[in-house]
């Protein structure tokens, strides 16, 4: 079990650290692999299973079909000696006929198939034969086994195995291989029966001919006749086997039954069929070797194997050409992505492919781009905080107004007014302390107004009580917090814009209020007004700041910019101005209490 | 990148393209087919119906093996310088290999040896190994030549005379056989002469006059030509002398039967025949196979003729 | 990355076809061969045999002119005709050039011819003469032999001269006709038919008065020709003038039966036969054969190995050897008699 456990880890592993594409071609040519070799061997067991049926069938066929020719020809044999015997030798009578000639018309009919008819009487003299009649002088027929065997069953026809033919003396010394069929027969000799022989002398090359050349397979079967005990009676090779170059298993086979059989001679492995001929007990063996028939089908094997290759190439080819088609953008995209973590720059992101891919390039891209949009707008955002903290921290200490104030205050103390030079000089220090209020950039409203009316004093004082001012405030609102600085600029360009061609009307009115989460501080007077083109100026935060000469040089902008980059473009300033009826700026913030300015002071801070 | 991928694919389709070539044309069978082996035959009888069997046998052979067979017969038996001309044609032409039955082996020898050095020789009935030959078909020449010389023995009483026929004079197979013989006559004390053909006289007509001017007790002919001569020629004598020899011709089988001859030492000319090839082929080929053995030889009498194994010897040739 | 082409990719499909190259090489270097393939009827006659011989030995000669290699393939058919048209199969499958069929079947040269045509292979028939139409088929198909009329022409010739020149010697009893017995060849062979029935014709031709006493067959062997005529002799004693044997063994067989009857040499009847074998022209020589007709063996072979010639040459075949419609290559007959048998020997 952990055997496979490891396995399976190795796998994973394996898995984990291959590419998709090894991943694809890799699965896809296995499977490719092992449905084509399993297909390949399903087919090809089949087939030559099958064919080893077919073949089988066939050789039973084919020895049937050899059977019933041997068989016709036995037979015809058979009939010959029927009717020398039932024609010519009972009809007549030896003392006073002779046999001779119708033996001879017998012979002359057969004369392809038979060697010469012959009758002896039981003494073993010839009685009568054709075509030669001269017996040679060593030879006695009542000794020999046809005539034996004729004699001791005399119902029955008797067929002998193939032998050299012993009987009669040929000038041409000829010796010719018969098969005998030999009968006992009964012989009229002046009307009283005696025993003889009948013997038909077959010639082997009829045999011959029917059993040779038969094709059992394509390579390599053949087909022999044996003997009821096994003797050689026809085989394509008998010279050899005779000659004892060559062995046959005709003794194994004479015991087999009628049908196929397998065995093995010779170390090889062969397909025997067996089938009876009808009475003489001869058995006419098929043999197919079963090697050969690999060699034969072997060219069906290569084609197998042929078609079995290309389809796995197709395949493979196939499968390598997708996984590549499928992955190739895929890993553009991650080299892509690589360089991009790289820190490169100009990183070309157009991939195509599949959809998803295609889709993913796209995302990716356009993230890519947000990405680059945000991080810029970022640093813009710090830059153009940066700035206005640099704007604010450089005009918690205004020069100009310092020495203009101080101007005054030694004007006062010179003119001997040294009550106003006091109360200058302390709303001059405590407007300052307030502008720095420690380095926080908020601080509680409360504060921002006093920031305000200290500056007020101070300017009233200076424009020769112009104009007056009022500050209100809802007491719920003191307790909330705001950035620092904001009220002051804004007072600086009413006193500037505003009062400045006031002639002790001028009225300034500071009122801060809440409503909800929104706390307002409303900075009205009743100057002349803007013209909208100045609103719309003084509201741009993209134009460069206006920094009057005289005044305290925050400016405007700057105070909208400031409360739009800590608490968003829904607050801010507004301009409302009516030319000779007057201005208001509201400044709307959010309302901030001590828990939630001390969260913007936090991120202010760092 | 495109390289690449014409590279996956051309080399895998070519081989393929080979395969497939190799099934369509096989060449391997085509190639088995196309070559068959040449064998030439050259005997030294001019007369091819002596030797039908073997030449049967070889023809078995041939179709066995797919090989080829070219039979040279000369024009004059037992000559050897036509069948150094015949030799040298042969190797001049180009042949797998050459199956011989030299008439004289001593002067053969050079042209055996030139002809071994080209091509495959292989000899039947008499032994040339020395002069390069690859195999030897063919019976142990003096254990024949002994046991014929011990079967005159049984008819010839002592000092009784022996007609030994050297029908192929030379150094060869059958001459080995006449001398096996004659050591073993002399020695038994029987008187030995040996019948040779002369310049002017070829055995046929020398032997009459032999027989006429002192007739033997018994003669010996080595082989089946002057076998069929000794018969021919005794079959009007009386007293007939006994004849012994070595053959299996149907002639030869039926004076056998007739009682002209005595007895034969009979080989199964089919199955020399049959090795001679394939001896030849499986030399021309290199495959190792067992050297020949000498072939077997049986004695056969006019009353063991018909016994089964002998029939199949005497009449290899089923017809 | 610029990559030369892998050469070495190449060298597995190259490697594989150069399998295929030494399958078509080896053989170039020797000498042409020609492939002739015989097939006999039957390889036991003893005429064909000599044929076959004259056919080997003539081969060797030519392969020496022409300096090529002949290879005669000789297969006996043993008297079957489906043995033969097996071995001629066998020959068209080996690559025979030209195959040579002495036709156990007259009448069944069609399958062969048309086995040859396939093949374009020039079949030549020879001394077993197939039926006109049949050889008509292809026009490569070619007969070379001689005709058997002229053979029984012939042989009743030599009777006729005798008859001629002293009726006394020949007529046994005297009666001033021409009694005779004929021993004939195989049933329905076309030499024995025409043998048969022109050597008579010359005689009745002649005007010479001829009387049948007996005829029958005796397969053109010996030993049945020789009980047949013990037969005769022992029926027909003393009658018999003439005995005309279709074929020399006949013939043999007819003088063994009157010898071994206790005839002498005188008293034989005149016999004569068909081939001049050597067996044959030995009885001549001793008289006990009154003369034969001569079948040109030697020249048959040689008219084949002429046909042969044309055919590797290229050559039309009419320039090489005189062809009768184109397809028939007749060799004459002659007869032989103890005056010219000198010529024969």
């Amino acid at each position: 079990m952990s055997f496979f456990r490891s396995l399976l880890q190795r796998w994973n592993r394996l898995y984990r650290r291959s590419s998709i594409q090894m991943i694809l071609s890799a699965s896809f040519t296995a499977v490719a692999v092992v449905g084509m070799v399993f297909l390949g061997l399903t087919l090809f067991f089949r087939f030559s299973s099958t064919t080893n049926t077919q073949m089988a069938e066939n050789s039973q066929r084919v020895l049937a079909q050899v059977n019933l020719n041997l068989d016709n020809y036995l037979r015809s044999m058979m009939r010959v000696s029927d009717t020398a015997y039932y024609r010519v030798i009972k009809d007549l009578d030896l003392e006073q006929d002779d046999l001779s000639r119708d033996l001879e018309l017998l012979y002359e009919s057969n004369r392809d198939s038979l060697v010469s008819i012959a009758v002896f009487s039981s003494d073993g003299r010839l009685i009568a034969s054709t075509p030669l009649a001269g017996l040679k002088n060593s030879v006695s027929p009542q000794w020999e086994p046809w005539f034996l065997t004729a004699m001791e069953k005399i119902e029955n026809l008797h067929f002998s195995t193939p032998h050299v033919q012993n009987l009669f003396a040929d000038p041409d010394y000829r010796y010719r291989w018969v098969v005998s069929l030999s009968r006992q027969v009964e012989l009229t000799r002046s009307g009283s029966i005696e025993g003889g022989v009948l013997l038909v002398d077959m010639s082997f090359g009829g045999i011959e001919q029917i059993c040779k050349d038969v094709n059992l397979s394509a390579s390599g079967g053949y087909l022999y006749l044996i003997d009821g005990d096994g003797e050689i009676i026809y085989h394509p090779r008998q010279q050899l086997i005779y000659a004892g170059l060559q062995s046959e298993n005709n003794l194994t086979a004479a015991g087999y039954r009628d049908g196929s059989h397998q065995e093995s001679f010779q170390g090889r492995n062969r397909q025997v069929t067996v089938k009876t001929v009808g009475y003489t007990g001869w058995k006419l063996v098929g043999v197919v070797p079963m090697d050969n028939m690999w060699d034969n089908y072997g060219q069906l094997l290569l084609f197998f194997l042929f078609v079995v290759l290309f389809s796995i190439f197709l395949l493979v080819f196939v499968n390598l050409r997708l996984s590549e088609w499928i992955t190739a953008p895929v890993k553009r995209l991650d080299q892509a992505v690589k360089e991009l973590e790289a820190g490169q720059q100009e990183v070309d992101l157009d991939v195509g492919g599949p959809h998803e891919v295609e889709h993913l390039s796209h995302s990716i891209r356009s993230m890519v781009s947000t990405m680059r949009h945000l991080m810029d707008d970022i640093i813009e955002q710090e830059e153009q905080k940066r700035r206005s903290e640099l704007d604010v921290l450089q005009s918690q200490i205004n020069p100009h107004f310092l020495y203009n104030t101080l101007d005054s205050v030694v004007w006062m103390t010179e003119n001997g007014r040294t009550q106003d030079a006091v109360v200058m000089l302390t709303s001059l220090a405590r407007f300052f302390r307030i502008s720095l209020s420690r380095g926080n950039s908020i601080i509680s409203i409360a504060d921002e107004l006093d920031h305000a009316r200290h500056y007020l004093t101070i300017q009233k004082m200076r424009y020769k009580n112009k104009f007056s001012a009022v500050i209100t405030a809802d007491p719920c609102v003191e307790t909330l917090y705001t950035l620092k600085l904001i009220v002051q600029p804004i007072l600086e360009n009413a006193i500037y814009h505003g009062m400045a061609y006031a002639d002790g009307d001028g009225e300034i009115q500071i009122r801060a209020f809440r409503e909800g989460g929104d706390v307002f501080i409303e900075v009205s007077d009743n100057g002349p007004g803007m013209p909208e083109e100045l609103v719309a100026r003084l509201l741009d935060t993209g134009a460069p700041s206006v920094s009057g000469a005289k005044g305290s040089g925050i400016g405007f902008r700057n105070v909208h910019r400031r409360i739009q980059l800590a608490f968003g473009a829904s607050y801010g300033l507004t301009i409302l101005s009516e030319p000779d009826a007057g201005t208001t700026v509201r400044i709307h913030l959010p309302a901030l209490d001590e828990e939630a300015a001390r969260h913007y002071r936090k991120e202010g801070e760092q | 990148m495109k390289r690449k991928i014409l590279l996956q694919l051309v080399v895998p389709l070519l081989s393929l393209c080979v395969l497939f070539l190799l099934l369509a044309f096989d060449p391997g069978q085509a190639h088995a087919d196309e070559a068959p082996l040449e064998v030439s035959i050259l005997h030294r009888e001019s007369d091819s119906t002596l030797w039908s069997a073997a030449r049967q046998g070889m023809e078995q052979a041939a179709a066995d093996m797919g090989v080829e067979l070219r039979f040279l017969a000369p024009s004059v038996s037992n000559q050897a310088e036509e069948q150094e001309n015949l030799l040298s044609r042969e190797v001049a032409g180009g042949t797998d290999a050459i199956v011989l039955v030299p008439s004289d082996q001593s002067l053969l020898a050079e042209s055996v040896a030139a002809a071994s050095t080209q091509t495959v020789v292989i000899t039947m009935e008499t032994e040339m190994a020395d002069s390069g030959a690859a195999a030897f078909v063919g019976v142990d020449n003096a254990a024949l030549g002994e046991a014929l010389g011990q079967a005159v023995l049984n008819g010839v009483y002592v000092d009784g005379t022996v007609l030994l026929l050297n029908s192929v004079p030379g150094s060869n197979g059958i001459s080995a056989r006449l001398e096996a013989a004659a050591q073993v006559l002399e020695g038994a004390g029987r008187t030995v002469r040996i019948g040779s053909p002369s310049k002017a006289l070829g055995l046929s007509e020398a032997l009459p006059s032999i027989l006429a001017a002192d007739p033997p007790d018994a003669i010996i002919a080595f082989e089946a030509d002057a076998l069929e001569l000794a018969a021919a020629a005794i079959q009007g004598m009386n007293p007939r002398p006994l004849l012994y020899g070595m053959g299996a011709t149907d002639t030869i089988a039926a004076h056998l039967e007739q009682g002209i001859i005595t007895a034969i030492a009979a080989q199964n000319e089919f199955a020399a025949g049959y090795l001679a090839v394939d001896a030849a082929v499986r030399a021309v080929r290199r495959e190792a196979g067992q050297d020949t053995a000498p072939l077997a030889y049986t004695l056969v009498r006019k009353e063991t003729m018909y016994h089964p194994d002998h029939q199949k010897l005497l009449f290899p040739v089923t017809r | 990355m610029k990559q030369r082409f892998p050469l070495s990719y190449l060298l597995l499909p190259v490697l594989l076809l150069a399998l295929l190259l030494p399958a078509g090489c080896g053989r170039d270097a020797r000498i042409q061969t020609v492939r002739v393939g015989v097939a006999l009827y039957q390889q036991e006659d003893t005429f064909i045999s000599t044929v076959a011989q004259n056919l080997e030995l003539l081969a060797r000669e030519e392969e020496l002119a022409r300096t090529i290699k002949m290879n005669l393939t000789l297969a006996d058919g043993r008297g079957s005709q489906s043995t033969q048209n097996d071995q001629v199969d066998r020959f068209l499958a080996q690559g025979c050039d030209i195959i040579c069929v002495n036709i156990v079947d007259r009448t069944a040269a069609a399958v062969i011819i048309d086995k040859a045509q396939a093949a374009d292979v020039p079949v030549i028939f020879f001394n077993r003469e197939p039926v006109m139409e049949d050889l008509a088929r292809w026009e490569h198909a070619y007969y070379v032999g001689s005709k058997a009329e002229q053979a029984g022409r012939l042989q009743g010739g030599i009777v006729k001269n005798a008859w001629q020149a002293d009726a006394a010697a020949l007529d046994q009893n005297g009666d001033g006709v021409l009694q005779y017995v004929m021993l004939e060849g195989e049933p329905g062979h076309q030499d024995a038919l025409l043998r048969t029935e022109y050597s008579i014709q010359t005689l009745t031709q002649a005007g010479i008065p001829v009387e049948k006493l007996a005829n029958d067959t005796a397969n053109w062997q010996r030993g049945q020709a020789s009980l047949r005529m013990s037969q005769w002799l022992e029926e027909f004693h003393g009658q018999i003038d003439v005995v005309f044997a279709n074929n020399d063994d006949m013939a043999l067989g007819a003088i063994d039966a009157c010898l071994s009857a206790g005839m002498d040499t005188a008293s034989l009847p005149f016999i004569v036969g068909v081939d001049a074998t050597p067996p044959a022209l030995a009885a001549v020589a001793e008289g006990t054969l009154k003369g034969t007709v001569q079948n040109d063996a030697a020249g048959q072979a040689e008219k084949i190995l002429d046909l042969i010639g044309a055919f590797i040459d290229g050559t039309p075949v009419e320039d090489a050897v005189e062809l009768e419609d184109g397809k028939y290559a007749w060799l004459p007959y002659t007869t032989v008699t103890a005056d010219n048998l000198d010529a024969f020997l």
